[in-house]
């Protein structure tokens, strides 16, 4: 359990550097914040996580995981799972249809190294998948079983009973961005990663997302790393914090030594 | 009246058909944005191939068979044909399909010779039944008991299996369903199987009644079409319900319409014209929620 660590990671679009040798440590159990200004470069780092970019230069290991050789339907078998800025739910599916899509990776076979043994596997579990949804193996019962269990624990834990049965594209943006959260945990990760989960919520809805985020991490013994804008959010909750500028981190510590922090006055103030 | 009501009877008999070969169309449409145009041809294809089988098996081993070969069929030419051009423009996609079109047409052609075969060793015979004021085929009721399994059994699919919760979450957003570990490609190749699947069994009711020949689904397809596009391109319900409007609109055109405007003929103008009316006034069908894509 070593955690997240990115070493030297770069990537560029065009002739803009959206990453510019950034490393970063996330220890187990911490709660860290990356900040910085619009276009610093926070977003783009999610998602060399997430494997939807291929980053140019640098690597990110998890745990034993080697992150840049794996595609995106990888990560969360490796204990990553995250939430959009602007939310990605199934917009038709009801919230606990999402909950339960959520969990797909659990039933999943586990990841292994070599590359014989995981197509084999894939092909396995492939036949396996259909043939049980075919026959209801009682293999599929009792996971389907759990799976319900799960999504109604963390619908429970979230306070999404209400909405439940409800298809996620018709709740408001708050409780969707809140059912993208509950999506996240479903999967059982070490790791979330939150992207601007105050983004477009109101401002009593912000009030708790503090709260909210730590007993996630205390419940459901999770790492997390979140990018945001919200001061009043990102330095009560944090253990660390990192500053993007740019593309560079600029800094990074304890809420209290960044805040006074030259560089970063700098860049939020100065021009 | 009496006649009003068996021509609307007959005309939910041929719109099962029709909605069983939309709901193909939709089945890959939803998830790829890919009129497939094949989808006709393929069908066609594996009706044949049933109908070499009947000469050695009885009718509904034969019938098993060809839905799971069928099935393999689909998901074969997604992986090997489709897939290539996953990322191209959707017109290129759409021109793979065309030149499926042609390659199932000529190779059915060749295999089987152009003359019209009749659909032997079909096990439901042509007695009628009488049901109040209405007079349906045995043939009839089995397409339509057949068409209500199979929109049930997906119903069900869909809504309650995980495996079928992902195929939607595959289809409403992909780069979402990858995060959550659903391999994607593995749904869409599943997508092309299922699809397939259903074609196959229009094709089997289709055979008997028109005489197997390799055009007998170019008429059925343009229905088909015209079913999906009415309910939406998008909606496997839709589809049902559109394809049973057009076999509906069909019968009572080509029962009314007079002689000396067409007769029978007129219906295919109907239907063509429906296609244009919707796309204008509502390109999202009745039941379609996103935006077509103009292709």
């Amino acid at each position: 359990m070593t955690g997240l660590e990115i070493r030297e990671l770069t990537r560029s679009f065009g002739g803009i550097i959206a990453l510019d040798d950034v490393s970063l440590d996330v220890h187990p159990g911490e709660i860290v914040s990356l900040i910085g200004p619009n276009g610093a470069g926070k977003t783009t780092l999610f998602n060399c996580i997430s494997r939807i970019y291929d980053p140019d230069r640098g690597s990110i290991r998890f745990d034993d995981y080697d992150l840049v050789k794996m595609g995106p339907d990888d990560v969360v078998n490796t204990g990553i799972a995250r939430t959009f800025q602007n939310v990605e739910l199934f917009k038709t599916m009801t919230v606990i249809q999402n909950l339960l899509v959520g969990q797909h990776s659990r039933f999943s076979p586990p990841l292994r190294k070599g590359l014989f043994w995981r197509h084999a596997n894939a092909a396995i579990h492939a036949f396996r998948e259909v043939f049980a949804c075919a026959a209801r193996l009682p293999t599929s019962w009792r996971e389907e079983r759990l799976a319900r269990d799960t999504a109604e624990e963390v619908v429970k834990f979230l306070g999404l009973e209400q909405v439940k049965n409800i298809p996620a594209g018709a709740l408001s943006f708050g409780i969707q961005k809140n059912v993208e959260l509950a999506r996240a945990l479903v999967a059982r990760p070490r790791m979330i990663l939150l992207d601007e989960p105050a983004s477009g919520l109101s401002h009593e809805e912000l009030g708790h997302l503090g709260e909210v985020i730590k007993s996630v991490r205390d419940e459901f013994r999770v790492t997390i790393l979140v990018v945001e804008h919200h001061m009043e959010l990102v330095m009560p909750i944090s253990d660390r914090i990192c500053v993007l500028n740019f593309g560079r981190k600029i800094a990074e510590g304890t809420p209290a030594e960044v805040q006074s922090n030259p560089a970063v006055i700098e860049a939020y103030l100065g021009e | 009246m009496d006649e009003l009501l068996q021509q609307v009877a007959a005309g939910l008999a041929t719109g099962s058909i029709y909605g069983l070969l939309a709901l193909a169309l939709v089945l890959i449409y939803r998830s790829t944005t890919v009129i497939n145009f094949a989808q006709g041809e393929m069908a066609m294809f594996t009706t044949f191939v049933a109908w070499t089988m009947l000469h050695w098996g009885t009718y509904w081993l034969v019938f098993i068979l060809i839905l799971l070969m069928a099935g393999g069929l689909g998901a074969l030419i997604e992986r090997v044909v489709i897939r290539p051009v996953e990322g191209a423009p959707t017109l290129n996609v759409i021109i793979v399909t065309l030149g499926l079109f042609a390659i199932f047409s000529n190779v059915a052609t060749i295999v089987w010779g152009g003359q019209p075969q009749a659909f032997s060793h079909y096990p439901i015979n042509d007695e009628t039944v009488k049901l109040g004021a209405v007079v349906l085929s045995v043939h009839d009721l089995a397409i339509m008991l057949f068409a209500a399994l199979i929109m049930i059994g997906l119903y069900v699919f869909f809504q309650y299996t995980p495996l079928g919760l992902a195929m939607r979450a595959t289809a409403q957003n992909a780069t979402a369903s990858r995060l959550m570990g659903i391999r994607v490609g593995r749904m869409l190749t599943l997508g092309w199987a299922l699809s397939a699947s259903v074609g196959a069994v229009a094709g089997m009711f289709v055979a008997p009644i028109v005489l197997l020949q390799p055009p007998m689904m170019l008429a059925v397809l343009l229905y088909a079409f015209a079913a999906a596009v009415l309910g939406g391109l998008d909606s496997p319900f839709g589809a049902v319900v559109g394809g049973l409007i057009i076999g509906v609109t069909e019968s009572l055109v080509g029962t009314y319409t007079p002689k000396e405007w067409l007769g029978p003929e007129m219906a295919l103008t109907v239907t063509v014209f429906i296609i244009i009316l919707v796309l204008v006034i509502r390109p999202t069908g009745i039941f379609g929620k996103r935006v077509l894509r103009r292709v």
